[in-house]
């Protein structure tokens, strides 16, 4: 069985990939994939310690993560459809309609 | 249209990421440690990977105890799992139709 430490410095790499790219992208899509990145790296972190505990929960939790994950994601690109209805591009630096 | 100056500024961003991902792989060494990957001695046979659970049970994955929990101990929180998924669903629903239906 691979140490812990192997998963939390792949879990890490991965959400510094997510953070890289929610920093750098433009499209409204890509940003999304990076923060469901940096969601699975928290996933992964939560395998790898129910492991090497021998704990069950972290499995269910993750399990219940990834569903959340999946409704955010359903209300997320929801929202960036009825974006590019009305301004037809997901570029981000176009939509400031709640800056004030 | 504006555009922020994005070329100076992925420079900045991948600065930023490195420096955050140095930072964690630091901590993640100095708490937890990093100890080798192949043992120096290798065993004469290997043993199955199995894992040894709570209740002394020997299981590779553990996946019957995560059903038996998820539907004792966390069936609220499925419940309320699924009602969120309904909400999630009719709610993009509304977001994602056309304004004139």
């Amino acid at each position: 069985m691979l140490p812990v430490s192997y998963y939390l410095i792949v879990a890490a790499i991965v959400f510094c990939i997510g953070v890289y790219g929610v920093m750098t992208l433009r499209s409204g899509i890509m940003i999304m994939m990076c923060v469901e990145l940096m969601l699975n790296a928290a996933n992964i972190n939560l395998i790898a310690f129910a492991s090497h505990f021998s704990q069950v929960n972290g499995h269910v939790f993750v399990l219940f993560s990834i569903a959340l994950a999946a409704a955010e994601a359903a209300i997320g690109f929801a929202i960036l459809m009825s974006i590019f209805r009305s301004k037809n591009n997901v570029n981000i630096d176009n939509i400031n309609i709640l800056r004030w | 249209m504006e555009q922020l100056p994005s070329k100076g500024w992925n420079i900045i961003n991948l600065v930023t990421a490195l420096m955050l991902m140095a930072v964690l792989v630091f901590a993640i060494v100095s708490v937890v440690g990093l100890e080798p990957l192949v043992p120096s001695t290798l065993p004469e046979s290997v043993p199955i990977d199995y894992t040894v659970w709570e209740d002394g049970s020997k299981d590779a994955s553990g996946i019957e105890h995560v059903g038996g929990l998820l539907f004792t101990k966390y069936v609220i929180p499925f419940e309320v799992l699924a009602l969120i998924l309904l909400a999630a669903l009719l709610g993009s629903l509304y977001m994602a139709k056309k304004e004139d239906e």
